[in-house]
């Protein structure tokens, strides 16, 4: 017979005892990142019943099982509301998968490399910036991998997004209606450059030349429909997090590139899409424009952290499910994610600003968004913005790095608007129109290719 | 997914691979073709109380049969008698009437209007009491032979017998009845349009991204207009111009009722910060919407919905495409140095008889002559684009163009017109040479100066006058040889109307009638040297030869041209945006920008429509202020603008500044007595008072709902000067595939006389409706 150490409700304890305290670090037997860093397994700092559904549910639901609004409420402890929504009412469905317990498929592999590297050099400085004990720049990876409050937790999300040094995703979006039927489709590209924190081993150091005061370049543009075809807009992030970044913006009716002021980041990219600035990885914002980070719960959460790639699938896409007409949300996996941080913060430089409050939910493990609940003025749940990510491991397919070990990033993520009950899903797709495709640090120069005015101009029709 | 080799097969495998290698594109490498457009209805209500009165159809003037103020007939019969200025050459000759009256013609002697060489009453040659539109038709009808018989300078008759029936050689007695002012011949071509716009629009854009470096991107636009079915009036033809064949711009196929082109068919090419475009497209600079300073690399194509379209939308269904290399590079440092090289391409003005037609229906605008001069020429530019901090970035532009609106000055007229010949031309159909060669005998016009029996191009000779010139078109380029800028017509404006449409069109009577007679040959030899009429100076000489034409020639319309004159434009611009502490400050975020364009030595259409253009430095300004505003929390930022253009020589249509404020016609006659008043003898009262300056603002807004599925516009210009238009919008875009437009153009001149740009336009009310599929 084999005999707990711990009854079933020590961890539940010991999530309360931290959160009450409002720091600590992740793990429950041990801090989680140091262990994990030496190379230690997930069993040494959670319990079973955190990293194994069945054991967590007492056997009531277990790996492959799909979680409907029949069983839900077995698992409502392990979702947020939002989730438990969907499901129960919108006919939403996932399947259970198994916890990941490996440290590796959590991570870019150049990310985890520089995680390790840079551990414990992070600092605040006085305005609450983040410098490397040097006084530079962040060099790259999570400054905080055992963040202990929120502030760490969103400097972790702000500084780096897509978690490599470039990328380019290539996005079909759909945004589906409460009848369950498509009332608007956009394809767009996203494309990220950091200017400090770069981790790729090509890089000739963490900083990209010429950018010193930059923290990331970004821009995106539209391929579909054809009214918003030619749009493109781009972000230049400075580093000091107090700042809102620069924004031009090429509109085809125009005709050239504008300067916007970017300080109204709560409206939506397109008509329809749930999508504002402000929401990229659920930290789209620099991260001193908004304020009272508080952590507000440590738990398990089910959650999509790997085998979200589904490379047999044309265009990676997904298999729909869920609303009106069955197809609304993405039909993907979920497992047991040991510990998530919840967080909460408030925007506060933006006047009228539609958010009261935003909720985000991150795995302790890498410190990623797994979910994200606006709310409004009101306190009431007004949409969320849902990611899945993993390896980019697949049934038969692979991409690696390269010195061959296998490349990660997020895959998808789902917007609903509650309150329109309009749901957005944005697929982080192998192409989209115009012949776009997704790269994970390419071999390119994407800062003379998308992220210019000239460029913006050039891609614009 | 389309292989390049596919596509590429036709031409063969040597010429693909040649292709292909130039494209650095490998042979199996696939090429996406992105295709994608949409079809729209687009749905234009006019909302006005008149018609546009520059048509046909909605011609103020079409019923009226409109008095000859220098007709003895007419009021107290004193404008007749007033005395006008006499022709006197620079060798000290008068006219060969003139001198005839003076004794100096052997046989010649005065007569009791025309009594000697330094007289010439102002109503002598004024044989018809009225303007009789259509007249010219009647006397015809009439069988009249015309003076001398020759079949040419018929005289008028007025329709349904009312007015006049002066038709020289047929009733010459009937001369001086009044008139009974209606034309029912005119009435017949009124007609309103309610509809300025029921045209379908099909546009499709094709991209094509063949590796990193190359891509392509064309787009079809197909436009019908079905505006001539929900009318009788007469209609123009609104798509085709000579400029290239029939065809207005350089890639595209017309009719009178459709159009196809290509606004964008170009190759992309970028390598770091290297840009090249080639091809078929459009160049925008500057800072300001709708106000152009410094976009001034491409003309407008103003044939579908003038510049009326959603203000939001700027020019982007106007701007003409042209062929053009474009090269673009961006420093490090967020540098950028732009430049183009492109194709000559000439604005394509609103077609005349239809909605938005901005050229009076009575001027022939024959431009293939001037634009074959402009055909071909390169227009070139460059712009510096400097960032000198995130806040602040600087702008410095030349450009080296053909200016595509062109200046407008009056062309040759054919030698035959809708089937008429054109006595006023030179060559063996002048009236004035025809009447010289057989003149019968005794006075021209009763009280007129008696001559003996013709022919008399001898004594014309001996009176040191010219004989008729043998003209090859002066300096201009017409092949018509006529020497003359008016032809014969039916329609053609009288006294009344000349004065009105010359006033709306920003120019001075006296000077474009003037110029009509002086700076054409065969005309200037006929009413100078032959009838004596002194170059006008005053009203009473603009009268008096109008009307002594009219009453001769029934009516007459003048034919026009645009020259694309070379220039340099020089500009400057800025952006700011501000940055405050406090971020509910209204000020925070807000963007201010400013630009300013010089252009030296800039011609200028002529108040006279002379070849000698005005030429003035053209200095055009614009501040803008940008702020997108979130009033509340439930709604999204409302986007504001506001604009301010401060012009220094020319108005926002670009006409030269001098040709502002007009004097009124009841400055010079007293509306009571019909009698000239005292204005009508000052030299220049008649010009234009001009203004030194022009300043337009603008404030606009766009406010969406929450998912951005409504937005609400508002653009309102106004004109300092007076007027405005006000342009409120509503934009839904239920779904994917599918948007509402309804909006709506409001227009209120400021009451002056010409004097402010709503006048040019205030027609133009209308309310508008787009429904557009998306594919």
């Amino acid at each position: 017979m084999l005999i707990r150490r711990f009854d079933h409700d020590h961890a539940r304890r010991h999530f309360l005892a931290q959160t009450a305290r409002g720091a600590g670090r992740a793990g429950v037997f041990a801090a989680l990142w140091p262990t994990l860093a030496d190379g230690a397994a997930l069993g040494q700092v959670y319990p079973d019943e955190l990293l194994d559904i069945a054991a967590f549910t007492g056997g009531r639901i277990a790996v492959g099982d799909v979680i409907s609004q029949d069983n839900i409420d077995l698992v409502q402890d392990l979702v947020d509301p939002v989730l438990y929504q969907e499901v129960k009412q919108d006919r939403r469905r996932f399947f259970v998968q198994p916890t990941e317990s490996a440290i590796e498929a959590l991570f870019p592999p150049y990310f985890l490399d520089a995680t390790l590297r840079h551990q414990g050099q992070a600092r605040f400085d006085d305005i609450g910036n983040v410098y490397a004990h040097d006084g530079q720049r962040w060099p790259g990876g999570l400054p905080f991998p055992d963040a202990g409050t929120g502030a760490e937790v969103i400097a972790n999300l702000t500084l780096s997004w897509g978690r490599h040094d470039r990328a380019l995703y290539a996005f079909p979006a759909v945004v589906v209606g409460a009848d369950g039927a498509q009332q608007y489709e956009y394809d767009f590209v996203w494309a990220e450059q950091q200017c400090a924190g770069l981790v790729h081993p090509t890089a000739a150091g963490p900083y990209l030349p010429g950018y010193a005061d930059k923290l990331r370049l970004q821009s995106l543009w539209f391929t579909h429909t054809n009214d918003v075809k030619g749009s493109a807009f781009l972000s230049l992030w400075p580093y000091d997090q107090r700042q809102i970044p620069e924004l031009y913006g090429y509109l085809p009716n125009l005709k050239r590139v504008r300067r916007f002021p970017a300080n109204q980041r709560f409206e939506p990219y397109m008509p329809g899409l749930n999508l504002y600035l402000s929401d990229a990885w659920a930290a789209g914002d620099p991260m001193l424009t908004w304020g009272n980070y508080r952590i507000i719960h440590r738990g398990p959460y089910l959650a999509s952290v790997h085998r979200q790639w589904r490379a047999e699938s044309t265009n990676w896409a997904h298999p729909l499910v869920g609303g009106a007409a069955d197809s609304s949300y993405f039909y993907v996996g979920k497992s047991l994610v040991p510990e998530v941080v919840v967080f909460e913060c408030e925007p506060i430089a933006y006047p009228n600003a539609p958010v009261g409050k935003r909720r985000v939910y991150v795995d302790a493990r890498n410190m990623n968004v797994v979910q994200a609940l606006t709310y409004d003025r009101e306190g009431e749940v007004w949409k969320s913005f849902e990611t899945g990510s993993g390896q980019r491991l697949s049934e038969g397919a692979r991409i690696v790095t390269a010195d061959g070990r296998l490349e990660w990033s997020f895959n998808w993520l789902i917007s609903h608007d509650i309150k329109s009950h309009r749901v957005t899903r944005v697929l982080q797709a192998e192409t989209c129109r115009g012949q776009w495709r997704t790269a994970l640090d390419p071999d390119e120069d994407l800062v003379s290719s998308y992220m210019t005015e000239q460029a913006l101009e050039r891609m614009g029709t | 997914m389309i292989s390049p080799a596919t596509w590429l097969k036709p031409y063969g495998i040597a010429g693909a691979t040649a292709v292909l290698n130039a494209l650095a594109i490998p042979p199996g490498a696939a090429v996406d073709w992105n295709i994608s457009g949409h079809v729209r209805q687009e749905i234009a209500y006019s909302l006005a109380d008149r018609p546009n009165e520059f048509n046909q159809m909605g011609n103020l003037f079409n019923a009226r049969i409109t008095p000859h103020y220098t007709h003895p007939g007419w009021g107290s019969g004193r404008n007749s008698r007033a005395p006008s200025t006499v022709f006197i050459d620079t060798d000290g000759n008068a006219g060969f009437f003139q001198q005839a009256a003076g004794g100096s013609v052997p046989g010649g002697g005065p007569g009791a209007l025309v009594s000697g060489a330094g007289t010439l009453a102002a109503g002598a040659y004024t044989l018809s009491s009225a303007n009789c539109r259509f007249g010219h038709h009647n006397a015809i009808a009439a069988g009249s032979r015309g003076l001398g018989g020759s079949g040419t300078f018929r005289g008028v008759r007025c329709p349904n017998g009312a007015g006049t029936s002066y038709v020289p050689g047929v009733l010459p007695s009937a001369s001086g009845a009044a008139a009974a002012g209606f034309s029912a011949q005119g009435a017949a071509f009124d007609d309103d349009l309610r509809f300025n716009l029921f045209n379908s629009r099909l546009e499709v854009d094709v991209q094509a991204r063949f590796n990193s470096e190359f891509s392509a991107f064309a787009r079809l636009r197909a436009y019908v207009d079905s505006t001539a079915n929900f009318t009788d009036g007469v209609i123009g033809n609104r798509f085709e111009n000579p400029y290239w064949g029939d065809r207005s711009t350089l890639v595209e196929w017309s009719t009178p009722s459709a159009m196809v082109d290509l606004p964008a068919l170009y190759l992309d090419f970028h390598r770091g910060p290297l840009w090249l475009r080639f091809g078929n497209q459009t160049i925008a600079w500057g800072e300001a919407y709708f106000f152009r300073v410094m976009d001034v690399a491409n003309g407008l194509d103003l044939r579908r919905h003038l510049t009326l379209g959603p203000g939001g939308e700027e020019f982007q269904d106007q701007r003409i495409a042209s062929p053009a290399l474009r090269l673009n590079y961006s420093f490090a440092d967020g540098i950028e140095v732009d430049a183009f090289a492109s194709l000559f391409s000439a604005t394509v003005l609103p077609p005349q008889n239809t909605a938005y037609s901005l050229i009076t229906s009575s001027i022939t605008l024959d431009e293939r002559a001037e634009f074959d001069d402009a055909q071909g020429a390169l227009n070139f530019g460059v712009r510096l684009s400097l960032p000198l901090s995130p806040q602040l970035t600087v702008m410095a532009m030349y450009t080296n163009r053909r200016n595509p609106d062109g200046v407008f000055r009056y062309a040759e007229a054919p030698q035959i017109n809708g089937g008429m010949i054109n006595p006023l031309c030179s060559g063996p159909n002048n009236a004035a040479n025809n009447l010289l060669g057989a003149f019968p005998g005794g006075a021209l016009v009763p009280g007129g100066p008696t001559l003996p029996a013709g022919p008399l191009h001898a004594a014309v000779r001996a009176a040191g006058l010219d004989a008729m010139p043998v003209t090859l078109g002066g300096s201009h380029k017409s092949l018509a040889h006529c020497g003359a800028a008016f032809a014969p017509d039916g329609h053609g404006p009288g006294s009344t109307e000349f004065w009105r449409v010359i006033g709306q069109s920003r120019l001075d009577p006296m000077r474009a009638l003037r110029t009509a007679v002086d700076e054409w040959p065969a005309t200037q030899w006929a009413v100078r040297q032959i009838f004596g009429f002194g170059a006008e100076r005053n009203v009473a000489d603009v009268l008096r030869t109008l009307e002594a034409f009219h009453s001769q020639l029934g009516g007459f319309r003048a034919f026009a041209t645009r020259e694309f004159k070379r220039e340099e434009v020089f500009a400057l611009g800025a952006n700011y945006i501000v940055q405050t502490d406090d971020p509910r400050s209204f000020f925070d975020s807000l963007i201010v920008r400013g630009e300013v364009a010089v252009t030296p030595g800039k011609a200028f259409t002529d108040l006279g429509l002379s070849r000698d253009f005005i030429e003035d430095t053209d200095i055009v300004s614009a501040l803008i202020i940008e702020k997108f505003h979130r009033f509340s929390e439930s709604i999204p930022a409302t986007y504001m603008v506001w604009q301010w253009m401060h012009r220094e020589a020319s108005d926002l249509f670009g006409r030269h500044l001098s040709g502002t404020e007009s004097v009124p016609f009841s400055a010079f006659v007293d509306e009571v007595t019909g009698d000239f008043t005292p204005a009508a003898f000052v030299d220049g009262a008649a010009a234009p008072r001009g203004s030194g300056s022009a300043d337009y603002v603008v404030f606009g807004f766009q406010q969406p709902s929450a998912s951005l599925i409504w937005r609400l516009d508002m653009a309102v210009l106004v004109d300092i000067e007076g007027g405005f238009l006000v342009q409120p919008g509503l934009r839904y875009r239920p779904s994917g595939d599918w948007q509402f437009d309804l909006y709506a153009n409001l227009m209120r001149e400021g009451g002056g006389y010409n004097d402010d740009i709503m006048e040019t336009l205030d027609f133009a009310d209308e309310l508008f409706f787009r429904i557009t599929h998306f594919f």
